[in-house]
Parts: C-alpha cells; sequence; structure tokens
C-alpha cells in the first residue's frame, strides 16, 4: 500500500490504488508533499526566489523535489543538492552566478544550527609564527567568480547595493545566533583551509600575505576564532 | 624584502589590526527572528486543497519549460563585459582581485 | 514537571519576548522535535530559556509509526537525545506515516484500518517506547479520503492500540472535525467511540474550507486561522468526557501576532473553566 501511495502522490498521472475515487481528492496529498517541499526550499533560498521571481522560483523548484526528495526527515536539513542542481538546470544557465547565491544560503542556515562556541578574545598576539586558530564550527566559506556577496545582499533586504565589478567569496560566520556574510580576498580564501587544517601562521605567511591581517580582523570580529594553541618547534 | 623582515611586517600588521577589537554584547540576540529560523521547519499542518503545484507537472526536459526567470535578474547589473559593455543580468566569470 | 490542565500554544520563534514577558493564560508550551535537532545556535537558546519557565510538550512529526518498513534508528537516537536533555513533560508523535524507503515525505499520511496495519502501528509504538525511555502519546490524524481496505473504524484502531501498547493519547478535536466533515460521520459519536480514559492533551486548530472536483465542500487541516466555531463546540462536548486537560492551541501557518493568538488560549482557558 505505501509504495502505491507513494508512486501516486508523485506522479499525478498515476491514479491512487486501493483507494475508491473520491472526488480528485488524493490530489490534497500530492499538494501536501510537494507544496510543502517547494515551501520549504523558499524559506531557504530566499535570495534566488528574488532572483528568478516567484512563479519561476517555485516551478524550479517543484522539477528539483521530484528528483531530490529530502533523505532526512530533518527539514533544516534540506535542500543540500540545490546548488549543483542550479548548475545544470538549463533554464538558469544564463545566470551563472545563481548556484553561488545558493550556497552561500545553504551555508548561512548551517552556521544558524552550528554547534555553540566559545570565541577568543586575543588581546595578545604572541609567536605569530607557531600560532594555529581554530575556527568556529559556524564558519563556512564560498568561492565564486563572481560579486556574489554584493549580489546575495541586494537580494536580501538591501535593494540599492552597488554590485561591484571584481570577484567575491563569502565568509559565513555566527558572532551569536544571527549569521553574518561578509567578502574576503582571494588570498584570504586560500588561507581559511590551512587554518582549518591545523597549520601554523607561519605557514600562511610564507607567501602573500599583506591580506592576513584584515582577515585576522574580520575573523576575531565575528567571534569565528575559538582556540589558539601554539606549534612547539 | 627578506622572509624575516617580511614577517615582521606582517606581525606588526596583525597586532595593529587587532589592538580596540571590542565584542559588543548582545542583549537583544535571543529576542531577534532571523530569517533562517524559519527555513526548513518541520510541521504538522496541511498544505492547499486539491488544485496546486502538486497535482501536475512541470517537464523541463522537454520542450513544455517555458517559463522565464522574472526576478531582479532582469533588472540586476551583475558586473561588467571587457571595455563598457554593460550587460544586464547574467555575465562572463569576471577577473579575480589578485593581490599583486 | 507535567502539563497543566490549562492552555498552551506551538512555540514560534516570533513569539519569544511576548511569551517571556507576558504569557498568561499560556501556561505551557509544545515544540516539534525536528526543529531543535541543531547542534546549537538560537533554537536551542532560545528552548533552554524557555524550559526554565514552561512545561513543555515534545511533540514529534517525523517518526513515521505507520510507515511498513522498521523505524528510523538514527531518528529515535536523535529524539532520545533531545528529550533526554530537556526532559520535557510528554513526547507525542502521530497515527501516520511520512517516510518510505530512503524517502521522507514531510507529510503525516494514511493508513486504512486493519488487523495488519494495527499489528505494525503497535510494533513501532512498543518499539518506540522502548528506545525513548517514556511512554507516548499518539494523535489521531485528519482525514481527506478513506482506503477500500478499512475494517476498523478509527476510535476501535486507536482503542487497540492504546490497550495493547499502553501509551497515551493526544486528541485533536480540529482533526476529528475536519474527518468528520470530509468523510461524513458525526464527529460527537467519533467522541463517544474514543477511549477518551487515555486523553493527556487535547489540540485545537484553525482549518481551512476547500471543495473536492465533485464540488463537495472539502475542509483542510491547514493550521493557518483561528479555530472555528463548532470545534470550540466540539472540544466543550470532548472535555465533558475526558475531564479538564492541557488544550494546545496550533498555529503552524500564516502565523499572527501574539494577541491573535493569545486570544486563542483565553478561549480555550473559557472552556476549562465551564467544563471542568
Amino acid at each position: 500500500m505505501h509504495s502505491e501511495f507513494v508512486t501516486a502522490a508523485l506522479n499525478p498521472d498515476q491514479p491512487p490504488v486501493g483507494i475508491p475515487d473520491q472526488s480528485g481528492r488524493f490530489n490534497v496529498y500530492r499538494n501536501n508533499i510537494v507544496v510543502g517541499l517547494i515551501d520549504a526550499l523558499a524559506t531557504g533560498f530566499p535570495a534566488v526566489q528574488r532572483i528568478v521571481g516567484i512563479p519561476f522560483f517555485r516551478a524550479m523548484a517543484g522539477a528539483f523535489v521530484r528528483i531530490h526528495l529530502p533523505k532526512s526527515p530533518i527539514m533544516m536539513e534540506y535542500g543540500v543538492e540545490f546548488p549543483q542542481f542550479l548548475r545544470r538546470f538549463q533554464p538558469v544557465a544564463h545566470l551563472p552566478y545563481l548556484p553561488d547565491v545558493a550556497l552561500i544560503e545553504l551555508m548561512q542556515r548551517r552556521a544558524y544550527h552550528a554547534a555553540d562556541a566559545q570565541p577568543v578574545t586575543m588581546d595578545q598576539v604572541i609567536n605569530l609564527h607557531s600560532l594555529k586558530i581554530q575556527l568556529a564550527p559556524a564558519v563556512h566559506v564560498v568561492r565564486s567568480e563572481y560579486p556574489i556577496v554584493d549580489i546575495w545582499r541586494k537580494n536580501t533586504g538591501a535593494p540599492d547595493q552597488v554590485i561591484g565589478r571584481t570577484a567575491q567569496n563569502a565568509l559565513i560566520s555566527r558572532p551569536q545566533f544571527d549569521p553574518m556574510v561578509d567578502p574576503i580576498s582571494s588570498q584570504q580564501i586560500d588561507m581559511i583551509d590551512p587554518m582549518a587544517a591545523g597549520k601554523p601562521l607561519g605557514v600562511l605567511m610564507a607567501g602573500d600575505a599583506t591580506d592576513l591581517p584584515d582577515l585576522l580582523r574580520l575573523l576575531i570580529s565575528r567571534n569565528a576564532i575559538t582556540g589558539l594553541s601554539h606549534d612547539h618547534i | 624584502m627578506s622572509k624575516v623582515s617580511k614577517s615582521v611586517v606582517i606581525a606588526s600588521a596583525v597586532a595593529t589590526a587587532l589592538t580596540g577589537i571590542a565584542h559588543q554584547a548582545a542583549a537583544q540576540e535571543m529576542e531577534k527572528c532571523y530569517g533562517v529560523a524559519l527555513a526548513g521547519e518541520n510541521d504538522c499542518a496541511a498544505g492547499p486543497g486539491t488544485t496546486c503545484a502538486g497535482t501536475s507537472t512541470v517537464d523541463y526536459q522537454g520542450n513544455a519549460w517555458s517559463l522565464v526567470p522574472a526576478g531582479t535578474c532582469e533588472t540586476m547589473e551583475v558586473g561588467m563585459m571587457d571595455g563598457d559593455m554593460k550587460r544586464m543580468g547574467s555575465l562572463m566569470p569576471l577577473e579575480r582581485d589578485m593581490a599583486s | 514537571m507535567s502539563l497543566p490542565a490549562a492552555p498552551g500554544v506551538g512555540y514560534k520563534p516570533q513569539h519569544f519576548t511576548d511569551l517571556m514577558s507576558h504569557p498568561s493564560p499560556v501556561r505551557w508550551i509544545e515544540i516539534h522535535a525536528e526543529n531543535y535537532m541543531g547542534d546549537g545556535g538560537r533554537p536551542l537558546a532560545q528552548l533552554r530559556a524557555l524550559a526554565e519557565r514552561f512545561p513543555i510538550s515534545v511533540h514529534g512529526v517525523a517518526l513515521s509509526l505507520g510507515a511498513a518498513a522498521p523505524l528510523d534508528k538514527d531518528h529515535l537516537q536523535r529524539l532520545r537525545k533531545l528529550l533526554d536533555w530537556l526532559q520535557p513533560a510528554q513526547f507525542s508523535e502521530h497515527l501516520a506515516w511520512s517516510t518510505h524507503d530512503d524517502l521522507f515525505l514531510n507529510d503525516l499520511l494514511p493508513l486504512p484500518y486493519t488487523a495488519q496495519t494495527l499489528n505494525h502501528v503497535i510494533d513501532h509504538i512498543d518499539q518506540a517506547q522502548e528506545a525513548l525511555g517514556r511512554p507516548l502519546l499518539m494523535e489521531n490524524p485528519s482525514s481527506y479520503l478513506s482506503f477500500d481496505a478499512s475494517d476498523m473504524s478509527e476510535p476501535e484502531f486507536i482503542s487497540e492500540i492504546a490497550r495493547r501498547t499502553g501509551c497515551g493519547l493526544l486528541l485533536d478535536v480540529n482533526n476529528v472535525f475536519v474527518s468528520a466533515n470530509n468523510l461524513g460521520f458525526s464527529p460527537r459519536d467519533y467522541i463517544d467511540e474514543y477511549p477518551t480514559e487515555h486523553v493527556r492533551e487535547i489540540h485545537v486548530a484553525g482549518h481551512a474550507h476547500d471543495h473536492d472536483d465533485a464540488g463537495n465542500p472539502l475542509l483542510i487541516d491547514s493550521h493557518g486561522a483561528p479555530t472555528s466555531e463548532p470545534v470550540w463546540e466540539l472540544l466543550d462536548y470532548t472535555l465533558r468526557q475526558t475531564g479538564a486537560q492541557p488544550i494546545l492551541v496550533e498555529w503552524d501557518n500564516e502565523i499572527p501576532d501574539w494577541a491573535t493568538l493569545r486570544a486563542e488560549a483565553v478561549r480555550a482557558e473559557q472552556a476549562l473553566m465551564i467544563d471542568a
């Protein structure tokens, strides 16, 4: 019974089995499932929805839903595949920045639910070379070839945001409960991975490190550093 | 610049950058209701009745997909192409802002 | 802390400040378990603050007690972790299914009422009560259609479940009213047949009016409007049989401001004063 029910629920052309013709009432379940999931995507990706408009978004989300039904019963985790889906979805191929906007929204949601952590204050930074930095669980980055933070801001409550000419990467963090999205440079985003992997700052300073002070300043002001240790040489 | 003197410069830049960072107390934090809070919630309510998005499918692989995006992408200027030619909505990847 | 026989509301983050500063007559809250399964952040911080102030009822919406397949062990574990941490007054789930194979369908789907499905649900409730280390309450569904295969009434089916698993019951009066209208039975007969001695919590909510393809009225369990007058009347009728109960106002869509939600709670309080 369950299999037939699911098949009929997801395929409007297929009549339900074992349920007498009840004047289209089975459609209530079709709607509950599909519309409920589309609504979940709309709440999870508001900037994407604003960029493409509501009717288009809902039709596109309907296509996504039928390919990617949730695997987890926890709806806050739904839509992980959406950015990747957008990369391959032909009708938005002319909006190549769209998947990166979706990634920011996804990472923002992850940051919102990430574990709490105690930030360091770093009044004294000593022995910079051997210093290792621990990042908060809420920290995420999104690489982009587009002015992605500007685009995201313009579509999330800052309609007057001017969209710049340079590519931006996004740093997502959570100072307390509200996720923040900040632009960071290519050099800075390249420092995040080694930092997260526990490399001492000396390694990061081996190359061009002119953007390091600003990155550290940003990370500290966003409560994104939760531990300091030293590499004993 | 030698390797050692370069790292001295960076270290002092870091020290300068880090002075005076104060953590603002976030007294109102608990009360705010942020959009992300509503992203993907579980509930036990039912949606619309018998006619809606669940009752038909839109085939996006065939020719049946006729919708075009019509949100801010229509008017949003995203970067510029070579020269001064402005394009609307979508563009080629931008040059990276590489530090020299 | 047990739930008082008083009004409660389904908690929404929008209402945090109002609820903490002037909750009366609301004396307890209900949360949806799955929305508090993240690792941290505001949801859990708010819940911690609320738990110091109010008895809490945890309402699961995704355990899928009516599924054909075995219960999801990971999900049971997550639930156990939440319940052990929060120590709520009670935990409830639905007579419904929402998972199939490895898919989650995000809706409470209906079951035919047969000996076979009865055994399934009973096994799953036994297993859940064991894994969670506490009894659960099971809620009656709202229905839009019936199955050819059903050979038991819903109250009969629920009575058997309560008798054989020892679980308590959460009686959703709006669901009874919605199903009665959609399937054409008397809601009062349903309450008369229902094993009211096992009820530990009552839900009321608003529904929406729609029509099926034949033009017949169809009620949708939308939780997006005030509780309707006939549902308040059915509540009065129900309370005369169950005695005073914790009454939850559920409002999940088109979330109203606190004053509107509070007015619903005032109405529930009046029902308790008259009937209890």
